[in-house]
């Protein structure tokens, strides 16, 4: 297991890394009334947000290492959380020079790892911060995703983003730090867990994936370690302790994870993913791609209406914008969009990118009976039309089609190679409360959420717990799961989830978390500081499952204000990030170093050969003060710095 | 005056300052120059731009300071206090979602602070001088002194981690009045109620020493009563009447530290909600439990006054 | 003294005869505060200070606070624009400094011992000389607070205690609206609104910490300004502003002393539990109570662990022993001055 890996490998590494750094005199940094001296030859400042303690400690471990180079004067300045999103997405910040770090969770798409980085279009949103405006870049982004040869070569793809992975090696925009390791603790009454990458579906993953052969189910009277599907009990009760409160039971308008993994109890989409990101056919009892069409947004052009834009900038319009004419500068005052109704119109014509079928399961009961029909899907997507959901909705999809009861078409808007994973990213609503306003879909505003999913919303006291009772009528279960095409697992794998009741309790406190599990009040969480999570490894009495995820950090330098447009410099601070130690001595072994920017999950579409890769990257990522230090002589002597 | 006109005009004289108090709650809001609806709301990330414009629109940003006072005032004594930007409810149902939590550990506090308090306040004044004397002033003087927050780490880590003794969690699924719960609250009510307990017995035991040196004590002793009977039934009254007088102004002390304890020990009160709207930037739901914390600490005070004027006999009226 | 006199200093509240709850003190029969010695303003210093020096408690109060300032300062150098002001460093290494980057031998969460005196923090630095470093904070902040608070509500208390009237109505109705907010959820939102730091800090507290003071001196003022020496003064023609402060405010001065020295601690505690609350100083400074935020997941160890309990304890401890050192002075003073029993029960919360 990764875990394993993890202390095999960091003994060793550790002391080599500390040895580099060596001995050197006194170091200061901001927030401490400072004392700096001022003569390094450059100054940088590091921001951050105050309220993640690691990330704090990891800038300050970065501070503490451009310090004790000698060339570097630091300063660390921190923000509250909101006022530092609203900082560092501000355009403008861009031009004050200074070096953010923020945290992304990237997903099994390999652009989630250098798209949202370095394109000039995410400049200003999420998380191009200091505003990479690199057209060669991005147009290598573009190249891997978007177009007709790698949608059909995969392999076409993964050399392309070979290629993206060199060059910012290169240009090193952006220093990713490590690859977060996501861990869950439970108490060995439970069985049968094992974890998922993306953290708000750890729990109804865990439950039951037949994708993995993954099922979880309580017993008192023996250790995890000893039982094995054969030993399966039905019932019980799993007691969950959830971090944060969730703020919303309505799938297209949240965004937090909380939210999301209240919500993916009961809510089911048409596809489901394994563990590696394969994906697999759920909702949908088959889907098949139908068309490409070698097109790009330009084509759309004659279905266009011009509106005018807001003083904002934005178009003033109520419709959802699926495309905006990409030539048209809100400056002048107005631009063309693309509207749903015309995008059927696009699509009567038979313009689009690619057509997916998907057949729809028949006998799918929602919780209130309805059962599922090609209408459904539907009505979920103009429910997610200007929804909180609404960008990364229709970044890619174009229109959604009933073709039959059961038949429904999902269209995307340009070949795109993950248009297969991200179109029928929809949480399908039942007809009952596919018109309920946004927000409106939460048992605090009267709606319980009706799902077509494992288990029945039952009752939640704000900001206390969320209780959710196995759906008796679960379409699996009525199935039978070896009905499932696809599943070829051992036969006694059960036909659903055989856990009874789910209570999420909801204790925003770490350690109050922790000693919870401890005291026998709730039997599994997720989120314990890293200084907490190698005592419950090594007790009998506690088991951890962990996994690398999606979620990484990073810095970002400001390569439009001197001297960083420079890339040596870059490339030389780049040297000085102690990945190392920050995984060690931070994290305390919970994390992987980035030595490439792309981690395990992201491989399989991101690269042709991770090791080779890692073998030609690494050199780039290790830290290396002396490397860094003719790098900085260099640029010091052609800038005239001293 | 009678009773009831003094009465009357006790309650009409906290008109005034629950205007003052609704000015400063909108004036902390405003205290930075420039829109408060940038400063504070422009950075939560769930403002759309319509909730914004719909805000200005509310407040009038445009208008002067003093009309836009109006226009929240407005909305607020027809019991509008707005909504949470996050989930979109009403600070109101917030308020009255949190507000019987935080009583109950008010209440705990209290009670804890007065059990404590009166025994050990009569007993040091009693043993005036002597080492008992000295080591209940210490206690209460180390009582005042020492950090509610460190205290209730401290009692979790003895009581609910290391004794398991209690939960750590508080019981979310019974009401406040079940047994588990009261249970639950008593590490929070004595952490809360500690700083009440010792200011509560310094008061008792210097007003207690004052009563004993009394006329009337002397004369009760002379006549032969036993001690017993004089500080239970005489001195005990009479000092009494000062607790209740500092009653009010620990309230406001057990309000605040109602915040800080509410959050060591999880528990779900409007003081760990004022703190979650503050780093949620839930300006509406900030300015309202200001409000809200100010009018009931008036409350508190003019009830205090009233009690007292019925108690004490000897007082005459303004 | 006469009942007239007490009651006539709570304006506008209940009057009470023949018992006053908030005067009641052990009063020694030898006590010379009567309005007759009033003037006397330096005999009576003197025999206060006499008096302060024969109470033991106090003493070691005031050794503690006067220790735990000169540690502080002499934690770190200090440098001011470029020039050394102090140039001592009890610390053995600055505040900041992440100790494992220098010596692979230490780590985080390191157990007290010769060379750490209070162990390890969660990110290795050195716990001794962030607790003695930290005090800077605190304290400082305690006695610009005050300072700050006690000046203004000096000047503010004895305008409307001199003036009276329509003056004092208006400024005492602020006093009380003032006083309907507990001072920690006020100096909360001022935080929130300015942000986190050390002169937000300060402003957080002083902002309305005055009203205390100037409640006090009020009171005392009304008593003050009936005397003969000051209507003497009137008589003779002496300006408003010369009476107020060559007159009033001295005799003023013994409660509002006491009272500082208790509201001291009471800012401290204060700051701290900003601090603690995640709105005081920036995350990793070596304030106490941001400290004690830091750590406060320490606490609930996973099975097999053990509390760090350094990390706790310590700033926890030093916060309590600067508070308490502060109130054994203020009782002290209390009992030199025969000032009458004030302010430490009236914030707190923290």
């Amino acid at each position: 297991m990764v875990r394993n890996t993890k202390q095999s490998r960091s003994e060793i590494k550790r002391r080599r890394v500390l040895q580099g750094i060596g001995a050197a005199g006194a170091i200061s940094i901001a927030g401490c009334l400072g004392d700096s001296d001022g003569d390094a030859p450059f100054d940088i400042q590091l921001e951050v947000n105050s309220d993640n303690d690691d990330r704090v400690q990891m800038v300050e471990l970065i501070a503490s290492s451009l310090e004790e180079s000698g060339y570097f004067n630091t300063e660390i300045e921190d923000y509250e959380w909101n006022d530092y999103v609203a900082r560092v997405m501000d355009p403008a910040y861009a031009e004050d020079g200074f070096v953010p770090c923020i945290g992304l969770s990237g997903t099994f798409n390999p652009e989630s790892f250098c798209q949202a980085l370095h394109h000039s279009e995410n400049h200003g949103q999420c998380c191009n911060l200091n505003g990479i405006n690199d057209s060669e870049l991005d147009d290598m982004l573009d190249d891997a995703r978007y177009g007709v040869d790698v949608v059909e070569d995969p392999d076409l793809r993964r050399e392309r983003y070979d290629e993206i992975w060199e060059y910012l090696a290169e240009e090193r925009y952006s220093s990713i730090t490590h690859f977060d390791l996501d861990a869950a603790v439970m108490n060995t009454d439970v069985h049968g867990f094992s974890m998922f990458p993306f953290s708000e579906s750890i729990f109804s993953y865990g439950l039951f994936s037949p994708q993995d052969e993954q099922v979880m189910w309580m017993d008192e009277d023996a250790h995890p370690d000893d039982t094995d599907l054969s030993d399966l009990q039905e019932g019980g009760t799993l007691r969950i302790g959830a971090a944060e409160n969730p703020d919303s039971f309505d799938p297209p308008y949240s965004t937090d994870t909380t939210s999301t993994m209240a919500q993916v109890f009961g809510f089911e989409q048409l596809l489901t993913s394994d563990r590696d990101g394969n994906l697999y056919p759920w909702l949908a009892e088959s889907y098949e791609l139908v068309e490409t069409q070698d097109i790009d947004r330009l084509a759309y052009e004659d279905y266009m209406d011009e509106v005018d834009v807001d003083e904002d900038g934005l178009p003033d319009t109520d419709e959802q914008i699926i495309i905006q004419h990409p030539e048209d500068d809100p400056a002048d005052g107005s631009v063309r969009v693309l509207t749903p109704a015309e995008a059927a119109d696009a699509v009567d014509d038979g313009v689009f990118g690619m057509q997916f079928r998907y057949e729809i399961r028949e006998g799918v009961e929602f919780h209130n009976g309805e059962e599922l029909t090609a209408e459904h899907v539907v009505a979920t997507v103009e429910r997610y039309e200007n929804s909180d959901l609404s960008a990364q909705t229709f970044d890619s999809l174009l229109h959604a089609r009933e073709v039959d009861e059961y038949t429904v078409d999902l269209y995307a808007q340009v070949p795109d190679a993950e248009a297969e994973r991200e179109l029928p990213g929809l949480y399908i609503h039942s007809l009952e409360q596919a018109d309920l306003e946004g927000n409106d879909l939460d048992p605090r505003e009267g709606n319980d959420p009706i799902g077509t999913g494992p288990y029945v919303f039952e009752e939640i006291s704000d900001e206390q717990y969320v209780e959710y009772s196995r759906n008796e009528n679960y379409w699996v279960t009525e199935l039978g799961v070896e009905q499932i095409d696809w599943f070829d697992g051992p036969s006694e794998f059960p036909d659903g989830p055989v856990i009874d009741e789910i209570e999420v309790e909801i204790v925003p406190d770490n350690s109050t978390r922790s000693a919870a599990l401890q005291s026998d009040e709730i039997d599994i969480t997720y989120g314990l500081t890293t200084d907490d999570l190698d005592g419950y490894d090594e007790s009998n009495d506690y088991v951890v499952r962990s996994i690398e995820a999606g979620g990484y950090e990073y810095i970002q330098y400001p390569a439009n204000v001197e001297p960083w447009d420079d890339d040596r410099l870059r490339r030389a601070v780049n040297l000085l990030v102690p990945r190392e130690s920050i995984v060690e001595n931070v994290l305390n072994g919970w994390a992987r170093p980035a030595w490439t920017d792309i981690p395990e999950l992201a491989e399989e579409n991101g690269t042709v050969d991770a090791a080779a890769l890692e073998d030609r990257i690494r050199p780039y990522n290790e830290y290396d003060p002396e490397r860094a230090e003719e790098l900085l002589e260099e640029v010091i002597e052609d800038h005239d710095l001293d | 005056m009678s009773l009831r006109r003094f009465i009357l005009k006790r309650i009409l004289s906290i008109i005034p300052i629950l205007f003052g108090v609704s000015l400063i709650t909108f004036a902390l809001v405003h205290l930075t120059p420039g829109d408060p609806i940038d400063q504070m709301v422009g950075v939560n990330p769930h403002v759309t731009a319509s909730d914004e414009a719909q805000l200005r629109d509310r407040y009038g940003l445009n208008r002067p300071l003093w009309e836009q006072y109006g226009v929240w005032m407005g909305n607020v004594l027809t019991g509008d206090f707005g909504q949470v930007y996050s989930n979109g409810r009403d600070v109101s149902a917030v308020i009255m979602m949190r507000l019987p939590e935080t009583i109950a550990l008010g209440i705990f506090g209290w009670v804890f602070g007065l059990a404590i308090a009166i025994p050990t306040g009569i007993y040091a004044a009693v043993k005036k001088g002597q080492l008992a004397d000295d080591a209940s002033r210490f206690i209460a003087l180390s009582g005042i002194s020492i950090p509610n927050f460190w205290l209730g780490l401290m009692l979790i880590l003895i009581g609910a981690v290391t004794l398991s003794l209690w939960p750590v969690l508080p019981p979310s699924r019974q009401p406040l009045y079940h047994p588990y719960m009261l249970w639950y609250l008593v590490l929070p009510g004595i952490t809360i109620g500690t700083a009440a307990a010792a200011s509560i017995m310094r008061v008792m035991r210097t007003s207690m020493a004052e009563e004993l040196n009394k006329e009337y004590v002397t004369a009760a002793r002379a006549k032969g009563l036993p001690e017993q009977t004089v500080i239970l039934k005489h001195v005990l009254r009479n000092s009494l009447i000062s607790v209740v007088t500092l009653a009010a102004t620990l309230t406001a002390s057990i309000v605040a530290g109602s915040v800080v304890v509410e959050v060591v020990f999880n528990w779900p009160g409007l003081g760990r909600e004022l703190i979650n709207a503050i780093n949620g930037r839930e300006i509406n739901l900030i300015m309202a439990i200001t409000l809200f914390t100010g009018v009931f600490i008036i409350i508190a005070n003019l009830i205090a006054d009233i009690l007292y004027a019925v108690l004490d006999p000897r007082i005459r009226y303004d | 003294m006469t009942n007239e006199r007490t009651t006539s200093t709570e304006r506008g509240r209940i009057r009470i005869s023949g018992f006053d709850p908030e005067r009641v003190t052990e009063r020694e029969p030898l006590s010379g505060w009567t309005e007759e010695t009033g003037g006397e303003t330096q005999s009576r210093w003197k025999r206060a200070f006499t008096r302060f020096k024969r109470n033991r408690t106090a003493l070691i109060g005031l050794s503690v606070v006067g220790l735990l300032t000169l540690l502080t300062v002499f934690a770190r150098p200090i440098v001011i624009m470029g020039v050394t002001v102090q140039p001592f460093g009890l610390a053995p290494h600055d505040p900041g400094t992440i100790l494992y980057m220098q010596d692979p031998s230490i780590s985080t969460w390191d157990a007290p011992s010769w060379a750490h005196p209070m162990g390890v923090d969660g990110n290795g630095r050195d716990m001794f000389s962030r607790v003695l470093y930290g005090g800077r904070y605190s304290i400082s902040i305690g006695f610009v607070v005050v300072a700050l608070t006690a000046s203004f509500g000096l000047i503010y208390g004895a305008i409307s205690g001199y003036y009276g009237g329509w003056t004092d109505e208006i400024m005492m109705r602020v006093v009380d609206t003032i006083y309907a907010f507990p001072g920690l959820i006020l100096a909360l939102i001022v935080i929130a609104t300015l942000g986190r730091g050390y002169w937000q800090l300060v402003l957080a507290f002083s902002l309305f910490g005055w009203v205390t003071y100037g409640r006090l001196i009020r009171g005392e003022v009304l008593k003050i300004k009936e005397n003969e020496y000051v209507l003497a003064a009137k008589a003779l023609g002496a300006r408003d502003r010369s009476i107020i402060f060559r007159h009033i405010a001295p005799n003023a001065m013994p409660p509002l002393i006491v009272l500082a020295s208790l509201n001291i601690g009471t800012v401290v505690i204060g700051v701290a539990a900003l601090g603690f609350l995640g709105l005081g100083m920036p995350p990793g400074s070596a304030e106490w109570g941001t400290m004690l935020d830091q750590t406060r997941d320490t606490l609930i160890q996973p099975p097999g662990g053990s509390i760090p309990w350094w990390a706790t304890v310590y700033p926890g401890a030093a916060i309590f022993l600067f508070v308490m050192a502060m109130n054994m002075i203020g009782d002290g003073i209390n009992d030199a001055l025969d000032a009458q029993e004030t302010g430490v029960e009236q914030q707190g919360g923290g």
